[in-house]
């Protein structure tokens, strides 16, 4: 895999090794030998001759063997100086421990940039700086501080936070969770979670990987990256700052823009990543990734002891969406004749309170053999003459030829009972609470769903002429504005092929009747004004004109109404539209987001769209599935499909217009937002027309 | 007494006479190759220079931007305060006033092709010692050239009661220059004021059209105007400021205001990260954090690369946004940069050949 030098060293330096045991110097040292690193060590301190038994030299120049990878645990300022040193030795890759770089400051950052630029120069990869260090528990390699050590297992850990990190491995000891490795990023000056991720993807051992985020440094790379690996194994992200107050804390801590939970949640379905959003969550889900197989399906079989808990995940999986069917007849037989005659035989199946080992073991199996089940729940409750411990055997007996997934609720034991530890060394995920395990399995059938995406969607793209583009954008541009008038952004529009009225801008009233009697009545009159959002706010906007005179009387009108609002506002013109027949009203729009690109937004129209928020979000380029998505996500679908008798709208024409602002986004970087604010979809076969058009440029720098 | 002259006077503040004084002086001297001499009689930008002696400071301003090597004081040999007007006029004696005013033209007019004479903000300012601008202008023998704001059409009232007022004083109008004319604006202008004055027999010489640029404040401006301390981003102290913008909304919807504005000064708290990242991003052109609340040390490497200058100040954002309104009003036309815009304008939208040929030759 790549980054070898990090996961695969054949040998290690601790530069800053120390003799004093509550020194992290010391303790890097103590975990390498104590884990059992196989390959060489050799720690490196001018002031000892021998740490932990091991020879100490007093610079890695000074090591007569080749070093592969080096652990930096020296004061911030002097690092720049190691790097150097290990860059002239040939060292492959540095993990620097040390902070008092760019999370502190302007001049932490001038460090930072000075250090990385010695690894440039030198060809070496760094992780960190400011990191806990990592672990590959495959060749019993822990170049960490932590105080945990970590099992052998399957899963990999990546967090940007070192205190969440150590917290994590001391939990994945207690519940059974094994690691292949361990990766704390610390500052990404270097590497970044995308690299980590990358290396992990061909890694065989690795079968699920958590993520802990607050963001990302490359977001088109994470997504290209994560979409690779999440097609071999998946990847759980927890990304932190999700609310207004926790955004403001991700950007005092990380110390960059933190981005917008929407840009992110679009970004993560992009990648094909699981998103969770509580740690808890984070860790229910990397139990149940670690060994299960994965549900066909959403059609989930409960198996209780317990009327209530029964009931409980019941509701659970009716909100999670998963489907509880019923068994087959003959399997509904088979049951009846092995279970009491008032134990319940639907879903969830009832196998009552006095139920043994025997009981579990009968509606399991069969459970297992039903066409209709892709997973299995089983929830136990301590009554009295339950055999907890029996049960959880047989459970684990049965798992083992199965396909599907099976999860568990015993609830009311103890942590360190008997019963759980057969079930978490058996590889079966146990929860406290029954609610989590709806939650798990749904959260797996999302998984398989996005195994099953479309491998490779052509994507969408028209030939057009871009020196029309072009053109309109340097006019805006020469003209020292930021945003586009009405005639612009419908040039715009209309060079992709988006239907727009006819349109032309009048900067007098005689030049307004005239356009007028060329456009032909009746026509709607707009003032063209960048420092005016809400145009009919200010009495901006005149519909339905249907004389010369009355256009030329509305000129005047226009311009004295909005000058008396706006005062300060700069009028460009009043433009003069054809008025179009009135359809459904829908919003299509694109903001650039400044971490993933242009962020497509879909949603319904009218005044009632900012109390609504009835809108859906892609990242750009989209596909014409994606776009179908997005208007299936919204209620405004609903109303599009048609309501009460209503026709069916145009939906084809939606997805068009959608793929082709999603193209404009993608082919010109400059712009940065444009949004078709309402666009009128008429019924089916009879397309759609944008009624107005806003689009910004960005600002050189 | 030179008759080369003349007067630049306006019926109400703000004006902009400073700017096309100056863009007048620019093209008299660099492109007629003329000796300009400027004068100002009467003085409210009261301040006191390093000897505690009362000074006007923006004749001293236009005195170094044209380059005069005489002191301020003789330029601007009156200088009063505005609230102090009726003490002024107790205290001397009105002859003695009219006197030093007319010596000290004299002076300042000598040897001169030109003389531009910058006014009062209003005609009727200098009648409490007895030297209102028609007075003055009638002694200087200068022609007055009226510049007017033209904001509606109470313009045309003001204008023919300056008319009356000036001839009164048996005055000359040279012209009048409608300035900061607004693109909404524009048509009437030309189509409908200006046929109305010249009805009247009064000559526009000029319509000029708003230029936000020009009444643009740099970074550095604000920064020398309402203190406060730079924190980051010292690179970018020229930077140009035409919009204020307060900083309170989630970063979303910030984001959609900052990416549309132009050059536009951030006003938020110092412990809202997110706005100033968000800021940062947007490329805007400063950013002012109040209530001395001090950010995460992290934005300020950002705010380096970028240029983009972050300023604290102890005020709350209400009084800072109040200051920094307070200094838009007043824009000092001092930078190269605005002075070759300024120049720029008047040149091609204002009759400049009638003005300096008609006022060079007439008697």
């Amino acid at each position: 895999m790549p980054l070898d030098a990090f996961f695969k060293p054949r040998s290690i330096a601790v530069i800053g090794a120390s003799r004093e045991p509550e020194k992290v110097g010391h303790k890097i040292v103590k975990n390498l030998i104590e884990y059992g690193f196989k390959g060489r060590l050799f720690p490196i301190n001018p002031k000892a001759d021998e740490i932990l038994g091991l020879k100490c030299y007093s610079s890695v120049l000074d090591v007569p063997e080749q070093v592969d990878l080096a652990v930096i645990v020296v004061p911030g300022k002097i690092v720049p100086i190691i790097a150097e040193e290990c860059g002239k030795k040939g060292v492959k890759g540095i993990v620097v421990i040390s902070a008092g770089f760019s999370e502190t400051g302007r001049e932490g950052t001038q460090l930072e940039r000075e250090l990385l630029a010695i690894c440039r120069k030198y060809n070496i990869r760094m992780q960190g700086p400011n990191c806990l260090g990592l672990i590959n528990t495959q060749n019993r390699m822990n170049a960490t501080f932590a105080s945990a050590k970590p099992t052998t297992g399957n899963i990999a850990f990546i967090s940007q936070s070192g205190a969440l990190g150590s917290t994590i491995l001391n939990w994945a000891l207690q519940n059974e969770v094994g690691f292949t490795s361990f990766i704390s990023l610390g500052n990404e000056a270097d590497l970044t979670a995308a690299d980590f991720l990358e290396s992990l993807t061909e890694d065989e051992q690795t079968r699920a990987v958590g993520l802990y985020i607050e963001g990302v440094k490359d977001g088109p790379r994470f997504i290209e990256v994560s979409k690779k690996i999440s097609m071999k194994k998946p990847v759980i992200v927890l990304k932190s700052g999700t609310t207004d107050v926790g955004v403001r804390a991700v950007s005092s801590h990380t110390g960059s823009l933190a981005g917008s939970d929407v840009a992110f949640s679009a970004a993560f379905r992009k990648a094909g990543v699981i998103r969770v959003d509580k740690l808890e969550e984070l860790f229910e889900l990397v139990l149940a990734f670690e060994n299960q197989p994965l549900p066909r399906d959403k059609n989930v079989l409960i198996i209780t002891n317990g009327g209530g808990p029964g009931i409980l995940v019941a509701d659970a999986c009716e909100k999670m969406g998963l489907n509880l069917p019923l068994l087959e007849l003959n399997l509904r037989e088979e049951l009846r004749c092995s279970l009491p005659p008032h134990a319940s035989l639907n879903n969830p199946i009832d196998i009552l309170g006095d139920a043994d080992e025997k009981r579990y073991e009968l509606a399991l199996k069969i459970g297992l053999k039903s066409q209709n089940v892709d997973g299995i729940i089983v929830i136990l409750t301590p009554q009295a003459m339950t055999p907890s411990d029996r049960v959880a055997e047989v459970i684990a007996e049965v798992r083992k030829s199965s396909n599907k997934p099976i999860v568990t609720a015993f609830m009311g034991l103890d942590d360190d009972s008997s019963a759980i530890k057969t079930l978490l060394k058996n590889d079966i995920p146990n929860y406290p609470f029954p609610e989590s395990t709806a939650f798990v399995l749904k959260k797996m059938y999302e998984y398989a769903s996005i195994l099953k995406r479309p491998k490779q969607e052509p994507m969408f793209q028209i030939q057009v002429d871009h020196r029309i583009v072009r053109n309109t954008l340097d006019t805006i541009r020469k003209d020292d504005r930021l945003t586009s008038t009405i005639e612009e952004a419908f040039k715009i529009a209309d060079s992709f092929g988006i239907p727009v009225p006819k349109v032309m801008v009048a900067h007098s009233s005689k030049q307004a009747g005239d356009i007028a009697d060329l456009i032909g009545y009746p026509v709607a009159m707009k003032v063209i004004s960048p420092e005016i959002l809400h145009k009919t706010d200010v009495g901006g906007v005149v519909l339905n004109i249907t004389s010369r005179a009355e256009v030329e009387r509305n000129y005047e009108n226009i311009m004295n109404k909005v000058h008396s609002f706006m005062p300060q506002a700069r009028i460009l013109g009043i433009s003069v539209q054809q008025m179009v027949p009135q359809g459904k009203e829908v919003i299509v729009g694109a903001v650039r987001d400044p971490q993933f690109g242009p962020l497509m937004m879909f949603g319904l129209g009218g005044i009632y769209v900012n109390f609504l928020r009835d809108v859906s979000y892609r990242l750009c380029p989209i596909t014409r599935s994606e776009a179908e998505e997005m208007i299936e996500e919204t209620k405004a679908y609903t109303l599009l499909r048609g309501v009460r008798g209503e026709p069916t709208s145009d939906i084809n024409s939606l997805v068009d217009v959608i793929l082709r602002i999603s193209q404009i986004m993608t082919d010109f970087r400059e712009i940065v937002e444009m949004e078709i604010n309402p666009l009128f979809v008429y019924n089916e076969k009879k397309g759609c027309v944008a009624v107005d058009i806003k689009m910004a440029i960005n600002k050189l720098a | 007494m030179s008759k080369r002259a003349i007067y630049i006077a306006s019926t109400k503040e703000l004006s902009g006479k400073s700017i096309i004084t100056i863009a007048l002086a620019r093209i008299s001297t660099k492109d007629l190759g003329k000796s300009v001499g400027y004068f100002k009689p009467i003085g409210l930008q009261y301040s006191l220079n390093e000897k505690g002696e009362p000074r006007d400071e923006d004749a001293e301003t236009m005195r170094k931007i044209l380059n005069l090597e005489v002191d301020v004081n003789q330029v601007c040999p009156f200088v009063v305060h505005r609230d102090m007007l009726l003490e002024q006029f107790i205290k001397v004696s009105l002859q003695k006033v009219s006197n030093k005013i007319l010596t000290a033209y004299k002076n300042a007019s000598e040897e001169k092709d030109l003389v531009l004479i910058e006014g009062p903000p209003a005609l009727s300012v200098g009648s409490f010692i007895g030297c209102p601008v028609p007075k003055l202008a009638a002694d200087f023998g200068a022609k007055i050239l009226l510049v007017e704001k033209y904001e509606n059409d109470l313009i045309v009232d003001n204008i023919l009661q300056a008319l009356d007022y000036i001839s009164k004083w048996k005055s000359s109008i040279l012209g009048v220059i409608l300035n900061q004319v607004s693109s909404a604006k524009m048509q009437k202008a030309k189509n409908v004021i200006k046929p109305a004055l010249e009805k009247s027999g009064i000559n526009v010489v000029g319509i000029i059209p708003e230029d936000k640029t020009l009444s643009a404040l740099t970074v550095k401006e604000i920064q020398d105007a309402i203190g406060g301390k730079i924190l980051a981003g010292k690179d970018g102290m020229n930077r140009t400021v035409q919009t204020v913008l307060i900083g309170a909304m989630t970063p979303e919807s910030a984001a959609g205001y900052f990416r549309k504005a132009k050059d536009e000064l951030v006003i938020t708290g110092g412990d809202r990260t997110d706005i100033i990242f968000t800021a940062l991003e947007a490329g805007v052109s400063a950013m002012i954090l109040t209530g001395n609340l001090y950010p995460s040390v992290k934005i300020f490497p950002r705010a380096d690369d970028l240029r983009i200058p972050i300023i604290l100040v102890p005020f709350d954002t209400y009084t800072t946004l109040q200051m920094v309104q307070k200094i838009i009003g007043r824009i000092k036309p001092t930078d190269e940069e605005r002075i070759k815009k300024a120049t720029k304008l008047v040149k091609e939208n204002v009759d400049w050949k009638q003005i300096l040929q008609v006022s060079l030759h007439s008697n």
